[in-house]
C-alpha cells in the first residue's frame, strides 16, 4: 500500500519545488511530491502537429500534456506542467536580481512592491544553486557556436544602439566537463539521473522552448529531482492537488485527484481519475503564481487567517515579444550576417540590459533586459509554408508550360527549388526579442465564477511597454530591419511566461501573504514557494531567483526543525 | 392546524475577508469588487406563531453566489428567526432582530456558516426601510450551524472556536423587494394578509418601543 503520511508533501515541481524537495530529502526528511503533469525522458517531448494536440493540459478534455495556457481578460500567461516545471520550456537563462531591483516601496502611500529580503541575502543561495545547475555562457569562440548568426546579429545591432550586450549563464550541457564544446556527444554524468537515459550535449537545434529531446538541457529533472529521488524523496507524478485543510492534530491533509497517464502518448481513456489523500506535518505549495495562487484562493474557507494580500501584486515580469524583420534587399554589411536564421543553437544566447532609475547611474526609467529568442525549424517550415503558394505557383507554371510546349525545360530542378525557399524572409530573416524586466506589479488575482481570473491593465506600465518597445524598434532600426508587434498586441494583450506574484512576501500579514521564508503568516509549517511569493518583478528571467528563494527557505524549515 | 406561508427573499452586497467587521468589509469589498447574492426561499411554519421563540420552523433555502467563494452554492442548512429581542449591554436600548443561519459547503467540500442580523428598532421610524433591508453578514470557517443558529449578538462573542473568515453588508434593493412581494404564497390567502399584518405590527411597534426608550432615556 501506497504511504500516506510524510514529514513534507510538495505540491509541483518547478524551480521551487524541485529546490526544496531536494534539500529536505538530503537532510533526511521524508519528502512526497506532488506533480500533477507527466515525466519527459529525452525523446518524449511530442513535435508532430499530430502528437502536439494532444501537448495541451487539459484534463477535462482528457489532455494531460505540456503547455498550461491561461487565457485572461488584458494578458495570457503561457506555462508548463511536468516533471521539472517551468525548466522543461525555459530558454534555461540564469541571471541574478539586481541588487538595485529590490525595491523598497511604502505600499501605504501609494507604493508597489516591497522586498523583505536583499540581494546580500540570496547570494549565498545564488551560489549554492549554480553549483547544480551549472550554467555556462554560450560558447561562442569555439565553432560550429560562432557561426550562430542571431547572436552576431544581436551583438552588432545591440551595440550599435548603445547598449552592452553579453553572455548570461545558461543551464545547458556544451561540453563534458573541461572538454572543448562539441555538438551531439553523449554527457558523462557521475550518478544516473531519474530517467535513467544519456543525455547529449547541446546540438543547437533551438528547440529548448518546447522542450529538449536529447537532454541536453540541465532542467530540474536531470539535476535537483535526480538528486532527490536518489535521497529517497517519492515524486509523484500525474497526481493533482485539489484540495487541503489544516488538521486539529497539527499538520495538513492534501487530497489530489491521480490522473490516468500513459509513459507516452494520449491518456488511457479506460482507466477514470482516481482521488486520493495524504496527510503531511509540513505542506509546500510550489505550483507556480498562477497555480499556488489559484489552489490557495480555492481552499480560502479552510483557511480563514490568510492575508487579505492574497492575489496581489501579480506582474508578468514585463514580458514583451517583439520581431525583428530583415529586409529581403538590405544593403550588405560587413559586420551583419546575411541571413539570421533563428533556428540555430539555444533559444536564448545573449542579452543586454537597459538601465533603471534604481540603478543611480543616470539612467531614467523602468530597467528591462533585451534578450534574443529562436525557435524550432519546425516553426520555420511553418513560416516557410505561410510564404510558399507564390513561388510554388511560379515553378509549377513555368515546368507544366514547358512540358506542353514540348521545349526542353531547365532539368536543373533542385536549383529552382532552392530559389523557392530562399525567396522567404520570413523563416530566414526572422529575430524574435525577448524583453522582460521592472514593470509595476499591480494585478491582482482572483476567483470568479469559480475560475481564476487576473485583474490586470498595462496602464500603470504604459511608460515601461512604450520604453522596452522603443529600444527593441532601435535594435531593429540598426539591423536595417522592419520591426514588428506580437500579433496579439494589436488585441490589446499580453504574453507572458513569467507570470509572477499572487502570494507576495511581506513583513507582516498587512504587507504579505508569507513571510521572507515563504511560510504563510498565521499557519505555520504551511509555505509557499514558487514565483506566487515575488512582491513584485523578477525583472531578469526568474528561475534562478525562484531557486534561490526555495534553497533559503529550505535552510529555514530545516533549522526550525532541529531547534524544535 | 398550522397555516405555513413562502416568499423569495434576494439580497445583495459586497463582503471582503479576513474582515470582522461588515461596514467595513462591505466598504472594502465594493473596492475589491467581491460581490455577494443570496437568493432564499423563506419557509414560515406558522403564520400565527412566526415570531415567537423558538421558531423552530422557519425554515430558510436556495443558494448564495459570491465570486470570491466560486459558483453558486446551494444551501445545505437554513433557518431564519424573526424579531429576536436584544438588549444593548452599554446602553440599554431594546431593539429586535432577525436573524439568518446558514450552512454552505465550497466546491472542495469544505463548509462554512453565515450568519446574517437585520436590526430594527432602536431608533427613529425614518430608518425603517433602510434597518428592514439591510443584513450585516458573517462567514465563519466550518459547520457551526447547530452552535449559532439559537444565538443572538451578544452572545456569538463567547461561541468556542469560531473563525471569522470574512464580514460584509446586503441589502434587498426597492425593485427585489417589490418582486418579493409577489412571491409570496400559502395554501390559505388569509394567511398572507394575516402575515403581513403581524409582520407590521411588530416591525412598526420596535420602533414605538425605540422612541418610548429615547424618552425614557430623556
Amino acid at each position: 500500500m501506497n504511504q500516506t503520511h510524510f514529514d513534507t508533501v510538495i505540491v509541483g515541481s518547478g524551480f521551487g519545488g524541485s529546490v526544496m524537495a531536494y534539500r529536505l530529502a538530503e537532510a533526511g526528511r521524508e519528502v512526497c511530491l506532488l506533480e500533477k503533469g507527466k515525466a519527459y525522458p529525452p525523446g518524449s517531448f511530442p513535435r508532430s502537429p499530430y502528437n502536439a494536440h494532444d501537448n495541451f493540459w487539459d484534463p477535462k478534455e482528457g489532455r494531460y500534456g505540456l503547455f498550461d495556457l491561461w487565457s485572461f481578460h488584458r494578458i495570457h500567461a503561457l506555462v508548463a506542467s511536468g516533471l521539472g516545471g517551468g525548466s522543461l520550456v525555459y530558454a534555461n537563462v540564469l541571471v541574478r536580481k539586481d541588487e538595485a531591483w529590490f525595491v523598497n516601496e511604502n505600499l501605504s502611500q501609494g507604493g508597489y512592491e516591497n522586498w523583505p529580503v536583499t540581494r546580500a541575502d540570496l547570494e549565498p543561495h545564488y551560489d549554492r544553486v549554480e553549483q547544480v545547475l551549472s550554467p555556462k555562457p554560450y560558447p561562442f569562440e569555439f565553432a560550429p557556436y560562432s557561426g550562430t548568426s542571431k547572436t552576431q546579429a544581436f551583438w552588432t545591432a545591440t551595440k550599435r544602439a548603445g547598449l552592452e550586450p553579453f553572455f548570461p549563464g545558461l543551464a545547458v550541457t556544451f561540453a563534458n566537463g573541461d572538454a572543448a564544446p562539441v555538438p551531439g556527444e553523449p554527457i558523462h554524468e557521475a550518478e544516473p539521473n531519474l530517467h535513467g537515459r544519456t543525455r547529449l550535449t547541446c546540438r543547437l537545434c533551438g528547440e529548448c522552448d518546447v522542450g529538449c529531446n536529447y537532454g541536453s538541457k540541465n532542467t530540474l529533472d536531470y539535476t535537483y529531482l535526480s538528486a532527490a529521488a536518489r535521497c529517497g524523496a517519492e515524486l509523484r507524478t500525474g497526481c493533482e492537488v485539489k484540495s487541503f485543510a489544516p488538521r486539529d492534530v497539527g499538520g495538513y491533509t492534501v487530497t489530489y485527484v491521480e490522473h490516468p497517464l500513459t509513459a507516452a502518448g494520449p491518456a488511457d481513456e479506460s482507466a477514470p481519475s482516481t482521488s486520493h489523500t495524504v496527510t503531511a506535518d509540513r505542506l509546500v505549495l510550489s505550483a507556480g503564481a498562477l497555480g499556488s495562487t489559484y489552489l490557495l484562493l480555492k481552499n480560502r474557507i479552510a483557511f480563514p487567517r490568510l492575508s487579505r494580500r492574497l492575489g496581489t501584486c501579480f506582474s508578468g515580469n514585463g514580458d514583451l515579444l517583439t520581431f525583428v524583420r530583415k529586409r529581403p534587399n538590405a544593403q550588405a554589411d560587413p559586420e551583419m550576417p546575411a541571413v539570421i536564421d533563428p533556428t540555430f543553437g539555444p533559444v536564448i544566447t545573449s542579452a543586454a540590459r537597459v538601465g533603471d532609475a534604481l540603478d543611480g547611474d543616470g539612467s531614467s526609467g523602468r530597467g528591462f533586459y533585451l534578450e534574443d529568442a529562436g525557435f524550432p525549424a519546425h516553426l520555420a517550415w511553418a513560416l516557410q509554408v505561410m510564404a510558399a503558394p507564390g513561388p510554388l505557383l511560379t515553378l509549377l507554371s513555368q515546368r507544366f508550360l514547358w512540358d506542353w510546349t514540348g521545349k526542353g525545360a531547365d532539368p536543373r530542378l533542385p536549383s529552382q527549388l532552392a530559389r523557392m525557399l530562399s525567396g522567404n524572409t520570413l523563416a530566414g530573416g526572422v529575430l524574435p526579442l525577448l524583453g522582460m524586466g521592472h514593470d509595476v506589479p499591480d494585478g491582482r488575482l482572483r476567483l470568479r465564477a469559480g475560475r481564476l481570473d487576473v485583474d490586470w491593465n498595462r496602464r500603470a506600465s504604459k511608460d515601461y511597454f512604450k520604453r522596452a518597445r522603443a529600444t527593441s524598434q532601435r535594435v531593429a532600426q540598426e539591423l536595417g530591419a522592419t520591426f514588428a508587434d506580437n500579433p496579439i498586441r494589436y488585441l490589446n494583450r499580453l504574453v507572458t511566461v513569467h507570470p509572477l506574484g499572487g502570494c507576495p512576501m511581506g513583513r507582516n500579514e498587512e504587507e504579505g501573504v508569507v513571510d521572507s521564508y515563504g511560510e504563510v503568516f498565521n499557519y505555520p509549517d504551511l509555505c509557499v514557494v514558487d514565483g506566487a511569493m515575488m512582491p513584485g518583478p523578477v525583472g531578469a528571467n526568474p528561475s534562478l531567483t525562484i531557486a534561490a528563494l526555495a534553497d533559503r527557505c529550505a535552510d529555514r524549515l530545516l533549522e526550525k526543525r532541529r531547534r524544535g | 392546524m398550522k397555516a405555513g406561508l413562502t416568499f423569495t427573499e434576494t439580497l445583495q452586497g459586497h463582503l471582503s475577508f479576513g474582515e470582522h467587521d461588515p461596514q467595513r468589509g462591505a466598504l472594502r469589498g465594493t473596492q475589491e469588487g467581491n460581490k455577494i447574492f443570496c437568493h432564499l426561499e423563506v419557509n414560515v411554519g406558522d403564520v400565527e406563531r412566526f415570531y415567537l421563540p423558538p421558531q423552530p420552523d422557519n425554515a430558510l433555502s436556495g443558494w448564495v453566489y459570491s465570486s470570491a467563494l466560486g459558483k453558486r452554492l446551494p444551501v445545505a442548512r437554513g433557518n431564519l428567526r424573526f424579531f429576536v429581542k436584544d438588549k444593548s449591554a452599554t446602553t440599554g436600548v431594546v431593539t429586535y432582530q432577525l436573524r439568518y443561519c446558514l450552512l454552505l459547503f465550497d466546491e472542495l467540500g469544505h463548509p462554512l456558516t453565515v450568519v446574517g442580523v437585520k436590526t430594527i428598532g432602536g431608533s427613529h421610524l425614518g430608518r425603517l426601510w433602510k434597518d428592514a433591508t439591510t443584513v450585516r453578514i458573517h462567514l465563519y470557517k466550518g459547520d457551526r450551524f447547530a452552535d449559532v443558529a439559537g444565538v443572538s449578538d451578544a452572545h456569538i462573542g463567547h461561541v468556542q472556536g469560531l473563525e471569522t473568515l470574512a464580514a460584509g453588508v446586503i441589502s434587498v434593493r426597492p425593485l427585489a423587494f417589490l418582486r418579493q412581494l409577489t412571491t409570496l404564497r400559502a395554501a390559505d390567502p388569509r394567511s398572507v394578509v394575516r402575515f403581513g399584518g403581524l409582520f407590521m405590527k411588530r416591525l412598526l411597534g420596535a420602533y414605538a418601543l425605540g422612541a418610548r426608550a429615547d424618552r425614557g432615556a430623556r
